[in-house]
């Protein structure tokens, strides 16, 4: 059923491309907006392996929130944890690595600090204020941020200049979703601005366990906002939202009420110079929140001694977090070398200022709610000649920890090899690096579990290497990865702790883009992860795999975006297909009409959960639980 | 050139702009044979993103001076309203194109992240030029 529905997409698109060729300015106009894409000036292909969502694109999908984009991310899946929050790399009980994922926009990485990214807080908030996206995968460059991550997403906002615009736009989907959203983008002068709202009630495919019914529900109102002149830029972000919790914590999956309620707010001023070859910030954020947990039966329960434990059925966590980042980034340049050094740092801090499980409160013990991070970091391109150029990066962190905390110290090194020809280029790099555990398991550590001693740092070593072959309307790629991982963070049920064994992940990613022309392309990939014990073989690995086939086309006033992603993954019993489509339609160049569907097949990977209740030792389940919910939607954007 | 594109991707922009260039001064060009019937086009620009279509193609060239221009591409139409030699002006700005209907024959310019094109069928009918069909779109 499914390979018929796609031979059809395939028969429709490709047939619909020969038959309407498009006219001469009007292809011209599509070649000028690709090449003029903002991300031709924002892309570093030496900082990894690069895709990128162009404006045209990202108009294409008309991507309502950054979890689409993260489900399309080769090798991972998207997933949301026990609270029906972000979390691509939940697993029931087991920390979620803060060094895989991190997210930016523009220059500001979205940071909360107890749990170390924002995908829980910005993963389903919406996304019309963003232009383009990059996505670097794999050994991650020294000039990509503070602390380092396996998959960077740069999310990079509208420019005024290219928008110049008033436009409202507003769309309702499944199950009673609601967004509506306005920007006013514009150049006055030397002056640009943007300023974005948006109120988008989110309603959530309820899950029902035994007879209750489990939410997801969000209603998040976001407001960004910046201003621009001679190369000084000033950004301010504000949220504020409640989101229902789903599961909770509760032992026997049966919550009565659970959400959280918060309220974000960033700001931060950024310096670039005319040639960008000297840049400097400094931002600042700040969010509180407010979560309230409470089942049916038992919530949990609390050891007072050896002998005796105390059980609740409400919880309520209170806390206000803080963050901020600078960062100073000179680049020298010659003919043949770029040499780029900074210096960054970044403060992290959080006070909880209520934290009550049933009538007891509990008080930070290890008196620990600070992080103080240090970064140097330098790196180097050199073009041997016409064909040739090697890369160096280097950096040192100094994380200070407060209260009973030990301070890390992490290095970081990659060395890289590229090599271009007419038609071919290939690009590798052996990175070492090291990833300090989050602010959240190191405080649980100290306060839930009593450890007297924290986890020590990871360490990861990675080979990676990509050939690319180009052709006028044809790239193909082959990517190869290789990665050892040390002393793994882990929670065995009494604290977090190191493994004591090495893991070994093996990635293997094809990809081809074929463009009939700048405005009809097709996109397959396919790619395979496997990650086994060192000293084991491949053949014993857990092993996922999945690949995707996307369409963008363009047929007179129709745009059409097609996509349908494939997954296996170890811990699912059924395979997920994931059927996407968006069709567009220009009425008018101030009226765009368009219809969405997200897994319109109701197939795409599910994810299971599992609560284990220690005081009668059962395992209570939830299996099947879609993370990304069969929705349609239907929307307009005006302007004027 | 082109298999050096990575490494000036990797330095510079300069290669990406200059295609950029190209494109744009492809447009005009198209637009500007429709609008002007001249084998050479004496270009006069006073909106710096568009200062980098010179010397691409051998049909679009500089204008010493407004007075001296066939075609005007301009963010400031206001301006070059009363030239007596009566240049095609175009506007490279949405907001002034709207203002200024009465001058400007066209506009190209960036809105909601797409470049687009306008022609003014009020002006092109005072000029009496008939637009090919494929422009038909672009007429407003």
């Amino acid at each position: 059923m499914i390979v018929k529905i796609f031979l059809y997409f395939i028969l429709v698109f490709v047939s619909a491309d020969m038959v309407f060729a498009s006219d001469n300015i009007n292809n011209l106009l599509n070649e000028y907006a690709q090449k003029a894409d903002l991300s031709n000036q924002t892309k570093m292909e030496s900082a990894g392996f690069l895709i990128v969502y162009t404006r045209q694109d990202l108009d294409k999908m008309k991507i309502k929130s950054l979890k689409e984009i993260i489900e399309k991310i080769p090798f991972i899946r998207y997933n949301e944890d026990n609270a029906g929050l972000t979390s691509p790399f939940y697993s029931p009980y087991q920390p979620a690595p803060s060094d895989t994922i991190r997210v930016y926009i523009n220059d500001r990485e979205l940071v909360t600090p107890f749990n170390g990214n924002a995908l829980k807080l910005f993963g389903q908030m919406s996304m019309d204020f963003i232009d383009h996206i990059e996505i670097y995968m794999g050994t991650p460059s020294q000039t990509l941020g503070i602390q380092p991550a396996w998959i960077t997403i740069k999310c990079y906002t509208k420019d005024p200049k290219r928008e110049e615009t008033n436009l409202i736009g507003t769309s309702a989907g499944s199950y009673g979703t609601k967004d509506i959203y306005a920007y006013s983008a514009k150049k006055v002068n030397n002056l640009s601005y943007l300023a974005y709202l948006n109120n988008r009630d989110l309603k959530r495919e309820k899950i029902y366990h035994n007879s209750d019914a489990l939410s997801k529900n969000k209603n998040i109102t976001n407001f960004y906002g910046q201003i621009e002149k001679n190369g000084l830029r000033v950004e301010m972000q504000a949220s504020k939202g409640s989101m229902d919790n789903f599961m909770g914590s509760s032992y026997n999956i049966d919550p009565k009420s659970v959400y959280t309620d918060f309220d974000y707010f960033y700001t931060g001023i950024y310096y670039t110079n005319s040639d960008k070859t000297l840049k400097a910030y400094i931002n600042f954020s700040q969010d509180n929140t407010k979560h309230y947990d409470s089942s049916k039966s038992i919530l949990g329960m609390l050891a007072l001694s050896a002998y005796s434990v105390y059980t609740y059925s409400d919880s309520q966590t209170s806390m206000k977090e803080q963050s901020s980042d600078a960062q100073v980034y000179k680049i020298l340049k010659t003919d043949k070398n770029r040499f780029t050094f900074g210096v960054q740092n970044r403060y992290k801090h959080f006070k909880i200022d209520n934290m009550r499980f049933g009538n007891i409160y509990i008080q930070n013990s290890a008196h620990y709610n600070k992080e103080y991070i240090l970064s140097l970091f330098a790196e180097n391109n050199y073009l041997i000649n016409k064909s040739n150029m090697i890369t160096l990066s280097a950096k040192v962190n100094r994380n200070i920890e407060n209260g009973e905390v030990k301070d890390y110290k992490t290095y970081s090194s990659r060395i890289g090899y590229i090599y271009n020809n007419k038609n071919w280029t290939s690009k590798t790099f052996i990175f070492i690096g090291e990833f300090v555990p989050s602010m959240k398991i190191l405080f649980t550590n100290r306060v839930f579990y009593h450890q007297s001693k924290d986890p020590s740092k990871d360490k990861q070593m990675a080979f990676a290497t990509k050939l690319i072959h180009k052709s006028k309307n044809n790239t193909t790629s082959l990517l190869y990865g290789h990665t050892i991982v040390k002393d793994q963070v882990y929670f065995d049920g009494l604290g977090y702790k190191n493994l004591k064994d090495n893991y070994i992940a093996d990635t293997l990613s094809f990809r081809n883009t074929y463009s009939f022309n700048a405005l009809n392309r097709i996109i397959f990939n396919a790619w395979i992860d496997g990650t086994y014990k060192q000293g084991n073989s491949f053949e014993n690995a857990k092993k996922y795999y999945g690949g995707a086939i996307s369409f963008f086309n363009t047929i007179k006033k129709f745009d059409f975006y097609n996509s349908l992603l494939f997954k296996h993954w170890q811990s699912v019993n059924k395979d997920g297909w994931n059927l996407n489509s968006t069709v567009t339609y220009r009425y008018s160049r101030n009226l765009t009409l368009y219809v969405k569907g997200e897994n319109i097949l109701n197939k795409a990977l599910k994810s299971n959960y599992y609560v284990v209740n220690p005081l009668n030792r059962t395992i209570n389940y939830l299996k099947n639980v879609n993370s990304i919910d069969r929705r349609f939607w239907i929307g307009l954007e005006y302007q004027f | 050139m082109k298999n050096l594109l990575i490494f000036i991707l990797l330095f510079s922009n300069s290669f990406a702009n200059n295609q950029i260039a190209v494109l744009k001064t492809k447009i005009i060009k198209d637009i500007a044979n429709i609008l002007i019937k001249k084998k050479i086009i004496k270009v006069y620009v006073s909106d710096p993103d568009f200062y980098d279509i010179f010397h691409i193609n051998k049909h679009i060239v500089k204008a010493d001076g407004p007075t001296q221009a066939n075609l005007i591409l301009t963010n400031n139409s206001l301006k070059y309203a009363k030239l007596k030699n009566k240049p095609c002006i175009i506007s490279t700005n949405y907001q002034d194109y709207k203002n200024h209907t009465s001058i400007d024959i066209g506009a190209f310019f960036w809105q909601k992240g797409r470049p687009n094109i306008i022609l003014n069928e009020k002006m092109l009918k005072q000029k009496h030029i008939t637009l090919p069909k494929q422009y038909d779109q672009y007429a407003e």
